[in-house]
Parts: structure tokens; C-alpha cells; sequence
């Protein structure tokens, strides 16, 4: 057990440890969500008093799509010459694999959340959050799934050429329940409008997030061979 | 973990039998039966497209097969993780990450193989196939040969007992190529086990204990080195191509 | 399973001959006018019928992808893929079935009510499914990834569908436990046209799954006569 945790922690270190000689992939994701907020501007011409209403729909978007981005980028440096394979050869369950992209996915996103977080709430001329706890709770939960499951469908799709068009259109039908629920709990955060449902949708994202962390780390295996 | 007892078993380290590779419905390896002892060398030779390589991938868990590959007599999809510590891989690509400089990746894959002492088994790799000095050069300014010698660090870093090689010498120029074959030399007295897949039947020679020529995914010939002359061997297609 | 498949293929084609007809025969004289509706509501019985379909299929895309994942033979991966080309047909029809009804009734073509929105969801998933396919040409990984996708899918769609009940709606719920909601003869009349698609689909699955047979043997002998 101990052994299968160093080897989580060493693949997502070494990810990191590429990610810092370029920073490309964190700062483009960075800079396309925050790209987002100013498109919303734009497109929507938003006034101070609806900015609380558009807020959380605008941050997911943004969150999705960048880390989209990010992470078909991610998964394709895997990709060159075949060195995903080399991993693959260490004696450690392949599961480790999917881990150790996951958790290295799973903080870069949080890291581009905390920029993109307080840039959004200035655009949309929020006064502040009202329940930052549950804000918190909602962005960690709702990215974790979103995350597990764009690990996996982003290193099944890295082998093909068209895997910057294949992945959205693969990944976002099966986010429905993500991008409803963080809505949703994001909402109820700004506003401070907390219902029983508020409560359901909490639940029903660590059921996705347990589940869908999982399932793919039985499945990583078989995507991963050639 | 990798620094377990090992049991010598009485049998053959490894006892590949009826192994068969398939892709797109196309056979690539004919069911095909292959032994190799502890501290026993064989050569892979054939044309290209022979399905060499393909048996180097099946054997190291890279692509499915069927039939059975058993490792000290256990067959290896029971105890995956035990075979694989064992295990040391030269495939074809180089598996290493150009960004990060040689230093940093054969300390990533030590680490990950779980070796005791990471830092020291990286710097004894890097000495053994001569690049310290290069150690914290980014491997994407490395040259071919370089590469490939990094390629054979990285396989040989958790000290395995069976060594799978594609092509290990490729790029690698005349004098490196003396130092690697002392190295090969070294692991063979070590027990080391291996299967080396080359095109250069001449070079291998030297260590290898047995040639096995494959032909359209199917083994044509196994010769024994000793006691044959090798410059007048020569491989099957090479003689039908003659003729 | 395939070869039994294809082997009731004479079977279904029977049961299909009968059924259509009865269940056509059971819509449009058997069963009553509905009060309120009209004789709009008669598409609900092939809409109902086309819809459980569309799940049904899925279910077999997943059962399929788990079988092919275990065992690794081209078979099962044809077998997903040709029930996934049906799923598709089958919810795309739903789609545009529950659209003609809810012009009239709901006054609108298109509302965003959690089945609709599930059934939307499921055709997505179906056409990046088949999209997945379309790509994998030989490539063995390709067709595992497809495989894998979809048994995330079957596994997400229940939580797809909670989510957007959680989130809104207004669906006539005609099926409730307990309670059938509607007159004998127009639940009978459910039935049959349920039971009649039900036949078809697995009617049209099954030349599906002959036509690959065949397919893979053609294949087979062309790799004898040209070996690699």
C-alpha cells in the first residue's frame, strides 16, 4: 500500500516537475478561463446586479473548457515517442497510472481556480461570497469529478489526431451532472440561498467523484496498451 | 520491494509457451515457444516485420497476447508486479521525458521502481553507461547514441534479471559500443538472463548462447553458438534472398 | 450469445411480421381517443416504445464493451458497435416522436423537462460513442476506449438522470407504480407496441450481427491469401 502510494506521488511529481520547465499548460489554461470571463463581458454586457446570477454558470464554463484544454494537452506530452509506455513497464499496479495523472490534473486545475476565482468575482462585480465554505466545497468536489473523468477519456484519446475536437464531444455529454450540481452549489454559495437540495447536490457529486475515480482506475489499464 | 531473496528454481527463469500476438485480425506472432535459463543470452534475429518486436512487447506486458509466459515457474498474470521488478526493458522508443535532464529521469523511474536507494542507483547507471558527466544536460540535446545509452541506464537501474532489447546498439558509435557490450558481458556473469533482438548477428555473437530466427511471426531456425563457426553463418532469409 | 443471436434471426423476423401489425392495428382502432389529447396521444405508444429501446440498447453497448474488454476478441467490439448504431436510431426517433406530441400538448417542440434532457444526453452520448468507433479504423486501443466509454456511460446515465430531476420538472408521469394512470385497453395497447419494437430492434440487431460475421470472414480470408 505504501509502495502504490510513493508511485502515485512520484507520476504526479514528475508531471509537475515537466509542467514547471514549460508552465505551458497552466498558463494557457489559466489565461483561456480568464479570456472566458472577459468574453462573457462582451457577449452579455453584464450590469452589477446580475452579475450574482451569471457568475457561477460563466466560472464552470470556463473551468470546463480550459481544463479540456489543459488536459488533452497533458495527455498528448504522454503521447511522444511512446514514453506513456515507459511507466507502464514499472511494478506498480497501472492503476498507479491514472492516479498519479489524476491527482497532478486535479491540483493544477485547483491552482488555476484560485487565480481565475477572485478575477471572476471583481468581472462580475460580486461583493463577495456569502458562504466561502460551501463555494469551496462546491468548485473542490465538482472539479474532482470533472477531473477523474477527463484523465481517463483524455489519455484513451491522446493517441488520436483529433483528439483537441474528439474530447469535449466525449467528455461533456457524461459531465451533465457536474456542470448541474457546481452550478448549482455555486449558486447557493453567492447568494447564501440554502435549500435541502443544496445538500442532495453535495451528496450526488461525491457519489460521481468516488465513482467515476474508481471505475477508471480499473479501467486505465486497458486504454493504455497498444 | 525489489530487493527480495531470490529462489533459484530448478527450472528455466523463463517459459514462454504457444504465446500468440494478434492485431486488426491479423496474426502477428504464431503460437511460438521460447525457454531461456538464468544468465542465458539469445539473439532475436529475422527481417523486418518478422514480429520481433512484437514478442519483445508481449513478453514485457505491453500488448495483449495469448498462450502462457511463466516467470520462475509462475505464470506471470498471477504475480504481474513481481515479474515486471525483475524485468528490464529497451524497446524501440527511448521511454524517457526530453524536458527533464538525465539525472532527473533515471531518479523518477528509480524512484518509481521502488528501488532502496534512488539517487545512488541513478548515479551508478549514469556511470555505467558513461554519461555522467552529461548528468544534468536535458536528454533533448542528447544525440542518438546518448539517448540510447540513457535508454539502457534506465532499463538496467533496478538491477533486473531479465533484460528485453530491441536494437540496443543502434546509434551508438564504435567505442561506446565496446563499453555497452562490457556492460552486457558484466550482466551476463551477473545470472543476468536476456533476449536481444538485432540486426547485427555479428556483434551479438560474441555473448549470445543461442540464435532464434523468427520469420513471419513464427520461429525458422535456432542455432547454437558454440562450436559454429560465425563467419560462415549466416541467417535463413538472408540465404534464400542469395540463392 | 452472437451465434444465438443470429440464430433466432428467423424467429424475431416472424414475431416481428405479427407483432407491428397487431401493435399498428391495436393504435390506431383498438385503443380509445384520449380525452383531453386526441388522437395525438397515439404517437405516446411508439414513442414509449422506441424510448425503452434506446435504453435498452446502451445496456447491451455496455454488456457488450465489458465482455469485449475481458475476452479481446473483434466479435464483441462489432457486436457493441452495431447495438450502439441502433441505440442511436431508436432515441433519435424518440426524439423527434416526443417533439410532434409536445407541439400540440405543451405548445412547444422542445422543453427542457429531465427525460427530455436525459434522452438528449443519451443521444450525445451514443453519437460521440459511434464517433469513437468511426476513428478506431485497426486500432486495437481505439476499440477498447470505446469500449470503456461505454461502460462509463451506462454507469453515468442513472446519475445523469437524478441530476436533471434534481434540477427541474414538469414530464407527464404516465407509468407510476401502483397506479397505471390510464385505461386498460390503451395499457394493453403500450404493451404490444413495447413488446412489437422490442422484437424489431433485436430483429435488426441481429442481421446487424450477421452482416459483421460475415464481414470478419471475409477479413479472415483475406489475411490467409495476403498474409503480412
Amino acid at each position: 500500500m505504501k509502495a502504490y502510494l510513493r508511485a502515485v506521488l512520484t507520476l504526479a511529481r514528475k508531471d509537475a516537475l515537466l509542467e514547471r520547465k514549460s508552465l505551458e499548460t497552466v498558463t494557457a489554461t489559466a489565461s483561456f478561463t480568464l479570456l472566458v470571463a472577459v468574453l462573457f463581458h462582451f457577449a452579455f454586457d453584464i450590469r452589477s446586479a446580475e452579475g450574482a446570477r451569471f457568475f457561477p454558470g460563466a466560472l464552470w464554463i470556463a473551468v470546463l473548457f480550459a481544463g479540456t484544454i489543459g488536459m488533452a494537452r497533458s495527455a498528448r506530452i504522454d503521447e511522444v515517442e511512446g514514453r506513456g509506455r515507459g511507466p507502464a513497464l514499472a511494478p506498480v499496479d497501472r492503476s498507479a497510472l491514472f492516479l498519479g495523472k489524476f491527482l497532478f490534473h486535479l491540483v493544477l486545475m485547483l491552482l488555476v481556480e484560485g487565480v481565475a476565482v477572485p478575477v471572476f468575482i471583481a468581472a462580475f462585480a460580486l461583493r463577495g461570497v456569502a458562504l466561502p465554505h460551501l463555494f469551496i466545497a462546491g468548485l473542490v468536489l465538482g472539479t474532482w469529478g470533472f477531473v477523474a473523468l477527463g484523465t481517463l477519456l483524455a489519455g484513451a484519446t491522446s493517441g488520436e489526431r483529433s483528439t483537441g475536437l474528439l474530447l469535449p464531444l466525449v467528455l461533456f455529454p457524461l459531465l451533465t451532472p457536474v456542470a448541474l450540481g457546481g452550478v448549482a452549489i455555486v449558486t447557493a454559495a453567492v447568494t447564501g440561498d440554502v435549500t435541502p437540495a443544496t445538500g442532495t447536490w453535495l451528496r450526488l457529486l461525491l457519489v460521481f467523484d468516488v465513482l467515476f475515480t474508481a471505475v477508471p482506475a480499473l479501467l486505465y489499464e486497458s486504454v493504455l496498451e497498444v | 520491494m525489489s530487493r527480495k531473496q531470490r529462489v533459484e528454481p530448478s527450472g528455466d527463469l523463463l517459459e514462454v509457451s504457444g504465446l500468440e500476438v494478434e492485431a486488426g485480425g491479423r496474426t502477428i506472432l504464431h503460437p511460438t515457444d521460447l525457454n531461456l535459463g538464468a544468465g542465458e543470452w539469445k539473439a532475436i534475429v529475422g527481417p523486418n516485420g518478422a514480429g520481433k518486436s512484437t514478442l519483445l512487447k508481449a513478453l514485457a506486458t505491453l500488448v495483449p497476447y495469448r498462450g502462457s509466459i511463466r516467470y520462475r515457474g509462475r505464470p506471470i498474470s498471477e504475480a504481474p508486479l513481481a515479474y515486471r521488478s525483475e524485468l528490464g526493458v529497451v524497446l524501440h522508443e527511448p521511454l524517457l521525458y526530453r524536458e527533464l535532464s538525465a539525472w532527473e529521469n533515471l531518479l523518477f523511474y528509480a524512484r518509481l521502481y521502488g528501488v532502496a536507494e534512488p539517487h545512488a542507483a541513478a548515479q551508478q547507471a549514469l556511470a555505467e553507461v558513461g554519461l555522467s558527466v552529461y548528468a544534468q544536460e536535458p536528454v533533448g540535446r542528447f544525440s542518438r547514441g546518448m539517448i540510447q545509452r540513457l535508454a539502457l541506464a534506465r532499463a538496467m537501474l533496478h538491477q533486473p534479471r531479465l533484460l528485453l532489447l530491441d536494437e540496443p546498439l543502434s546509434g551508438i558509435d564504435a567505442r561506446g559500443e565496446e563499453e555497452i557490450l562490457k556492460l552486457f558481458r558484466r550482466a551476463k556473469e551477473a545470472q543476468v538472463a536476456a533476449l536481444w533482438v538485432t540486426h547485427r548477428w555479428r556483434v551479438a555473437w560474441e555473448i549470445v548462447d543461442e540464435i532464434v530466427e523468427l520469420e513471419r511471426g513464427a520461429v525458422r531456425r535456432i542455432t547454437r553458438t558454440a562450436g559454429v563457426d560465425r563467419e560462415s553463418w549466416e541467417p535463413s532469409y538472408l540465404e534464400e534472398g542469395a540463392r | 450469445m452472437i451465434r444465438a443471436m443470429i440464430g433466432a434471426q428467423k424467429a424475431l423476423s416472424i414475431g416481428t411480421v405479427l407483432l407491428i401489425p397487431a401493435s399498428l392495428y391495436m393504435v390506431f382502432v383498438y385503443a380509445p381517443n384520449e380525452a383531453t389529447m386526441g388522437v395525438v396521444q397515439r404517437i405516446f405508444y411508439y414513442h414509449v416504445a422506441t424510448a425503452w429501446n434506446g435504453y435498452l440498447f446502451i445496456g447491451l453497448v455496455a454488456l457488450m464493451s465489458l465482455i469485449y474488454l475481458i475476452r479481446r476478441e473483434d466479435t464483441w467490439n462489432r457486436a457493441a458497435r452495431s447495438a450502439a448504431e441502433l441505440g442511436v436510431l431508436f432515441i433519435t426517433l424518440t426524439l423527434i416522436a416526443g417533439s410532434l406530441w409536445a407541439r400540440p400538448v405543451w405548445n412547444v417542440w422542445w422543453t427542457w423537462d429531465p427525460r427530455l434532457v436525459t434522452t438528449l444526453i443519451l443521444w450525445f452520448f451514443y453519437v460521440a460513442y459511434l464517433l469513437i468507433q468511426a476513428g478506431a479504423g485497426e486500432s486495437q486501443r481505439q476499440k477498447r476506449f470505446a469500449a470503456v466509454f461505454g461502460i462509463v456511460g451506462v454507469i453515468d446515465i442513472p446519475l445523469v438522470h437524478y441530476s436533471v430531476v434534481l434540477w427541474r420538472s414538469i414530464h407527464p408521469n404516465v407509468v407510476r407504480p401502483g397506479n397505471p394512470g390510464m385505461p386498460p385497453e390503451m395499457l394493453i395497447t403500450m404493451i404490444v407496441s413495447v413488446i412489437a419494437f422490442t422484437v424489431l430492434g433485436l430483429y435488426l440487431w441481429s442481421r446487424r450481427l450477421e452482416v459483421e460475421s460475415l464481414s470478419q470472414r471475409v477479413e479472415a480470408l483475406k489475411a490467409k491469401v495476403l498474409p503480412l
